[in-house]
């Protein structure tokens, strides 16, 4: 092409034409096509912040195997949000300009402070209606203490339920116990059974924890999630790695060994599929919406600019605002770097456009961050400053060094794979999870 | 378009109305009486009058008003059907309320050259404005959908935006369908001018033939034509409006449908239908034949490549033109009774194949190309 070698109507030319590649004389209809490919891809950023996460109490009956959200014990006071605290959340979250406000309950457990929970729903589903705004709540609960009245009430409510299911008995068991530590299985599958009276089952997904006793059951994780009528599984590593205190509770791995367990799940997960079962994984589902669709997936923990504040924002039991979960952690353990203000002395403009934040966001561009900038998967993948700083005690961090980056690129290199051999049965189960339908109903839609 | 002849008495200048077989209809505005039983009076509160038979009576003649006589076929005409009756003795037949495909015929004229465009250009042809306006007056109100065709119909300009306004006013239920090269809508103010009208319920039916400028614009015969219809494309779509693609299958797109395909879901992720349509080898089809023509079994490996990749991401598809013999089973889903009624013919074969209900049958120009690979099911 350089050498005018290349014909202008040879087929390649062709191709790279109509892709955007290369352009002839008339750059406009070319730049246009890009611009709206461009926008596209980052209307997730039109909305502002749409996720507000309130942590209603730091209290849990669980004492898991990496919880270190340095939860509270059942008894302890003063680490409950209160009636005050929570009305004013509520009027800063609603002014967000978003059209559509998700409200997430987070904790410790947040039904111990139930009340709280209900007043936060109430008011603000009466609030969001004056305000012409939509608004969805999502429960996150170890489920154990949830009565059928509290699911009665959700129900009603339309609230989304998020548990955490770890796998197996022995498996959630060995992650996930009470503070007296006995494992809480049992009485997850009993309150799940139950929460389905009330909430319909598309409607109650879990999480699934990976500790360093996980790894060796993938298949059997992923049969318990189909055993109890899941459609998603939502595989996530521990948080942050090589953190010493994961060495010390013997539940860290390397970022190698976590991405051959996320290749084992998905095989599986894919075998599952085919053999007619519709069940996705989840972060899988988001990275594949930004290789083959042109559509915008916003995802807090994995886009740029960060999703810090302008996305997803977390206001702590004491009214603090924090412009994500590793902020709030960092607080507690004396840093208090990023707290962007508090909800009972500071007004909206000056928490979501305070210079904290604008920092935050000004260096999580991938385009031009080191290790970033010229990484071929950039445009799917994403930038988390306080995860960096966590580990690097600087929010650019150095990415050649990140676990996280290893990880990412290893999903990637691992999806990439797949869709370079383009096998028809694996690329009818990633298109049944992107369009929300059986593998059943994509073969007869295309069976050729 | 349907035509009957018969012998004109008092026709002295073209004339529209509204067909009336049963009488019933006489207070009517712009009726005209099919093979009438009334008296003289009453018959004068008629437009024009249509009979079947070989002669008329001299008292009617001496009624003045325009009468056809000795109609060949008269029985085809039902009652709300739109007729133009014409000083030589022909009877147009503008609207058939009993048909889905249902046009106005905005004009004949165009800014482009398609090497297989089945629509003869008429450069003498006057301006159309007004009596498509008459037209859309006396189209029946309970009709669901019609066609705004060419020619380009953006030829018309402004005109164009006043028949689509006509038609928001006085058909408010009838969907409209604009059939355009969508070029003249890469001018941002003429688009605007559209999509100002509001009209509820309107759909721009456009083409691409490539998924590049090289490759349409030689389609096409206008350089230029690809840039020009994307733009508008992203115009139309920036105001909201409903947007439908088309590609015609024939030598010079047929390998590139999946290109086509992937080139409106990565661009143009937000348009509504794209359909694949069999060629209709009348006029330059016909006078290209030999270039154009691809064996349906040729064909068909693509086309399936192409409707497989658009529904997996759950685009809206059709295939038009291709009887169902001519496709897999798997693509019979797709496939829609496209040809309109009056243009549209099965072969003798067909008559005991058990999915004819459903078969989009063939053209009448293109029944002998395909005859050879029908197989009735």
């Amino acid at each position: 092409m350089i050498s005018y070698d290349l014909s202008p109507n040879a087929e390649v030319f062709l191709r790279l034409k109509a892709k955007h590649f290369i352009a002839e004389s008339l750059l406009e209809p070319a730049i246009e096509l890009l611009s709206v490919k461009y926008r596209t891809k980052k209307a997730f950023l039109s909305e502002f912040t749409a996720l507000h996460m309130f942590v209603v109490t730091l209290r849990c009956n669980h004492k898991c195997s990496y919880c270190h959200a340095s939860s509270k014990d059942m008894g302890e006071k003063g680490y409950d949000m209160n009636i005050n605290t929570a009305q004013k959340a509520v009027d800063i979250c609603l002014k967000s300009p978003a059209k559509s406000i998700k409200i997430e309950f987070q904790g410790g457990e947040p039904l111990l402070n139930y009340q709280i929970v209900k007043y936060i729903i109430d008011y603000a589903s009466k609030e969001a209606l004056h305000r012409e705004k939509n608004i969805q709540f999502v429960l996150c609960t170890n489920l154990t203490m949830i009565t059928d009245e509290m699911l009665k009430y959700f129900g009603d409510n339309n609230v989304l339920i998020s548990t955490s299911l770890d796998g197996p008995k022995h498996v959630h068991n060995f992650n996930r116990h009470y503070r007296g530590g006995n494992g809480s299985f049992d009485d997850v599958i009993e309150s799940l059974d139950r929460a389905r009276k009330y909430i319909s089952p598309g409607r109650i997904s879990a999480l699934m924890t990976t500790t360093k006793y996980s790894l060796d059951y993938a298949q059997q994780i992923v049969d318990e999630y189909i055993k109890n009528g899941f459609s998603s599984i939502f595989v996530r590593s521990l948080n942050p790695f090589g953190y010493a205190f994961l060495k010390t509770q013997q539940i860290g791995y390397s970022a190698s060994e976590f991405i051959s367990f996320y290749k084992k799940i998905l095989e599986y997960v894919i075998a599952k599929n085919l053999k007619g079962y519709f069940i996705e994984e989840a972060f899988t589902s988001i990275l594949l919406t930004r290789i083959l669709t042109p559509l915008s997936t916003g995802f807090v923990d994995l886009q740029f600019p960060a999703g810090n504040g302008i996305s997803g924002v977390i206001y702590d039991y004491n009214g603090n605002v924090y412009p994500s979960d590793e902020a709030r952690m960092l607080a507690q353990m004396g840093d208090n770097n990023f707290c962007l203000g508090n909800i009972n002395s500071n007004t909206y403009e000056e928490l979501f456009f305070c210079k904290t934040l604008k920092n935050i966001i000004e260096n999580s561009y991938a385009e031009i961050l080191p290790g970033c900038s010229d990484c071929a998967f950039q445009i799917y993948c994403g930038v988390d400053p306080i995860r960096n700083y966590l580990k690097y005690k600087d929010i650019i961090g150095n990415i050649p060094t990140s676990e996280l980056c290893f990880i990412h690129k290893g999903m990637f290199r691992y999806l990439f794979e797949h869709i370079l051999q383009n096998n028809r049965d694996t690329m009818d189960v990633f298109w049944s999870w992107l369009t929300g339908r059986n593998i059943s109903e994509i073969r007869t839609m295309s069976k050729c | 378009m349907l035509t009957l002849q018969g012998i004109p008495v008092n026709v002295q200048k073209p004339l529209l109305g509204k067909i009336d077989t049963s009488s019933v209809n006489k207070n009517e505005r712009q009726s005209i009486i099919v093979n009438p039983k009334l008296s003289k009076r009453e018959l004068k509160n008629y437009e024009a009058i249509l009979f079947s038979s070989e002669n008329i009576d001299k008292k009617i003649e001496l009624l003045k008003i325009p009468t056809i006589y000795k109609i060949d076929g008269i029985h085809i005409l039902d009652d709300a059907d739109v007729v133009e009756i014409l000083p030589d003795g022909r009877i147009t037949v503008l609207y058939k309320k009993k048909s889905p495909h249902n046009i106005i015929f905005v004009t004949s004229k165009c800014n482009s050259n398609c090497i297989m465009c089945p629509q003869p250009i008429n450069y003498a042809e006057g301006n159309l404005t007004d009596l498509n306006l008459k037209l859309i007056s006396l189209i029946d109100k309970s009709t669901n959908e019609l066609a705004l065709t060419g020619g380009e119909p953006t030829i018309a300009g402004k005109d164009l935006l006043q028949l689509i306004l006509a038609c928001k006013n006085l058909l408010p239920d009838t969907s409209l369908l604009l059939l355009t090269n969508a070029r003249k809508f890469g001018d941002f103010n003429y688009t605007h001018l559209l999509s100002s009208i509001l009209h509820p319920n309107l759909t721009i039916g456009t083409a691409l033939y490539g998924d590049n400028d090289r490759q349409h614009d030689g389609i096409v015969g206008a350089k230029g034509a690809f840039n020009e219809t994307v733009m508008g494309i992203l115009n139309l779509a920036s105001f909201g409006n409903q947007i439908e693609i088309r590609t015609v299958i024939f030598r010079h797109t047929y390998k590139n449908l999946l290109h086509i395909a992937e080139f409106i879901y990565r661009n143009m992720t937000f348009v509504k239908h794209i359909a694949f349509m069999g060629l209709e080898t009348i006029h330059q089809g016909k006078q290209n034949l030999d270039s154009l023509w691809v064996p349906p079994y040729e064909m068909i490996s693509y086309l399936e490549e192409a409707i497989h990749y658009l529904t997996q991401r759950v685009m809206n598809t059709s295939i038009y033109n291709i009887p169902l013999c001519l496709l897999p089973e798997s693509l019979w889903k797709f496939a829609r009774q496209s040809i309109s009624d009056w243009k549209r013919s099965f072969d003798a074969k067909c008559q005991f194949c058990s999915v004819r209900e459903n078969c989009s049958g063939m053209f009448d120009s293109t029944i002998d190309l395909f005859r050879n690979y029908l197989k009735p099911i």
